[in-house]
């Protein structure tokens, strides 16, 4: 697969185009061949300190961490609109790629294919939704059936285990009615409180911790005395919360600053505004 | 909940005029009612926090939608309905249901430790009991003697049923809209929300409470309450029937029945609601106010 190739790709995709499920294949090994190569723990640089900078005419300034995503495909241009496209900004998703919205399939595509082109520019890691059994219920699985008839254009190196440390990765909240460590009210699921947290910092000899996975009205929330923050980067979520998206911009001296962003106008996508149909519900 | 379907225009105006309707910002006026309804965003940090004063609590659904309601009052009589998330969640925390163990639960009571962990028992479902709000508002024309908080209204058991061939006729649609109260997504474990719809025809209005709850794997619930008025001949003295009928069961009981079990299978109550048995029925009419 050529660079020129990859650029039409990106380019097809940015209108919202899905490509073929060759090209989708051809694609997902693409990128297989890249992640399976980055480790567990991805180091991700600021600008001022990336070794190995693309050649002129690509001089990029930024980095910026974005949350949730969720399928809403026209949101995310608005986010790229906002922070600046790939390659002269660096990017760090936080996974939850995919469900609920209605382009998950292109939206993690474009996702897919700008790793593939730009791979020290942009970092995908994987969220709960990033799973045969999640995306069963919430959307994608549907929608990568209805757009190609087969699921097997997605190739996961792992299912998530129901134990162990990718488990608790994906599936932990911060909780403020807890110091310590807590057990959420279904059974399943830890919740860690302001000690655990401020523990984990110094441990690891950092300042706070960057998280997605939660929905916040304004699109970020710090908790527990700015040692944590959900950054949320799907506005208006399920197209009726109202909520503003954040994506967390960090310089090359990782100063923070938080750009906010709304939906993207409704004429711009796919959907049409509408008054609900009248139902004759009984 | 609906999905996005072809664009509606509202009512004609012919369709109002015929009906004695006039539509009003957010609403309709029709044979003596007021029918309002809004839809606003989730609760910001500031009204979360108003929220939770309130209701004594610091868990509340992902989704509340604070500021949206429908409101249904009768100038004649004071009668007013309303349907809002603040009181439906009151009634959540006064119900305070046992928490639900989702089917992962059992292996995580295996690896954890409970004497170094705080278990939080709180009924994360948001299973509420609301059948709505309602109250007895002084006659705007009245001159207010009292500072009493409104009365409430007054439901009798009843016998009638809800007139559903009546409600089957495709009469014209006045006013119509879909209000949701609260959801939550159970981080991932299935779906809990609150939504309230309401239709309003030339002979009547209907609404429809629903509260729709499904554990993936464990269980699912649904509370609907149907409200409806049939506007008859006699504005003064409109007859309003409340119906509220509860129904659950879980995935193992389904699935005995040989019914499927997996979730992606239950994504829609209104195709499965037969399938739960019902748990509890009644049927209220509403006593008019002397």
């Amino acid at each position: 697969m050529g660079t020129s190739d990859l650029d039409r790709q990106i380019e097809q995709l940015k209108r919202c185009e899905p490509l073929t499920e060759a090209e989708v294949k051809a694609l997902c090994l693409k990128a297989m061949e890249i992640l399976v190569e980055e480790s567990n723990v991805q180091r991700v640089d600021a600008p001022v300190t990336v070794t190995a900078p693309l050649p002129p005419p690509f001089p990029f300034h930024l980095s910026f961490i974005c949350g949730d995503i969720h399928g809403q495909f026209y949101d995310m241009k608005e986010l790229f609109k906002v922070g600046g496209d790939c390659p002269k900004t660096n990017y760090l998703f936080l996974g939850d790629f995919v469900d609920r919205g209605f382009y998950s399939v292109e939206t993690f595509l474009l996702l897919l294919a700008l790793k593939v082109r730009y791979p020290d520019r942009i970092t995908l890691i994987r969220g709960n939704h990033e799973s045969r059994q999640i995306t069963q219920v919430y959307g994608f699985y549907d929608e990568c059936l209805r757009k190609y008839g087969s699921i097997r254009v997605i190739d996961r190196k792992q299912e998530v285990p129901h134990d162990g440390a990718m488990c608790d990765l994906l599936w932990s909240d911060p909780e403020d009615a807890v110091d310590g460590w807590g057990l959420s009210p279904r059974g399943a699921g830890f919740l860690f409180g302001g000690n655990v947290v401020s523990s984990f910092n110094h441990t690891n000899n950092i300042d706070y911790i960057c998280r997605a996975h939660q929905l916040v009205m304004e699109g970020f929330k710090w908790m527990f005395n700015n040692k944590i923050v959900t950054v949320w980067s799907a506005p208006n979520y399920c197209y009726r919360c109202g909520n503003v998206a954040a994506i967390l911009e960090l310089d090359e001296n990782l100063n923070k600053q938080f750009r906010v962003f709304e939906a993207a106008p409704h004429e711009s996508r796919g959907v049409p505004a509408k008054r609900p149909a009248p139902d004759y519900f009984l | 909940m609906t999905k996005a379907a072809e664009a509606w225009e509202g009512p004609t105006a012919a369709e109002l005029k015929a009906a004695g309707a006039e539509a009003i910002p957010g609403g309709v006026r029709v044979k003596g009612w007021v029918i309002r309804s809004h839809n606003g965003p989730i609760l910001n940090s500031a009204s979360l926090q108003l929220f939770e004063d309130k209701l004594q609590t610091t868990h509340l659904p992902e989704m509340v939608f604070g500021e949206s309601f429908l409101s249904l009052q009768h100038a004649q009589t004071g009668i007013r309905l309303y349907f809002n998330a603040l009181d439906a969640l009151k009634a959540w925390k006064h119900e305070a249901l046992p928490p639900v163990e989702v089917p992962a639960a059992a292996k995580w009571k295996f690896r954890s430790k409970p004497s170094d962990q705080v278990i939080l028992d709180y009924d994360y479902t948001f299973t509420t009991p609301y059948n709505g709000s309602d109250a007895l508002v002084q006659n705007p024309d009245s001159i207010q003697t009292s500072l009493d908080e409104p009365r409430n209204l007054c439901w009798e058991d009843s016998e009638d049923r809800i007139d559903l061939v009546a409600l089957s006729a495709k009469e014209p649609i006045l006013f119509y809209d879909e209000v949701i109260l609260y959801e939550d997504e159970l981080a991932d474990n299935g779906i809990s929300f609150l939504t309230v719809r309401v239709r309003v025809m030339p002979t009547g209005w209907f609404l429809l409470l629903r509260f729709w709850l499904r554990v993936d794997g464990v269980l699912m619930r649904l509370r609907d309450t149907r409200v409806y008025c049939s506007f008859g001949s006699d504005e003064s003295k409109p007859v309003v029937l409340r119906e509220c009928c509860w129904r659950e069961a879980t995935f193992a009981s389904l699935s005995a029945k040989g019914y499927p079990s997996d979730s992606a299978a239950y994504g829609d109550p209104n195709l499965i609601a037969h399938k739960l048995p019902v748990v509890m029925q009644k049927i209220q009419k509403l006593k008019l106010p002397n």
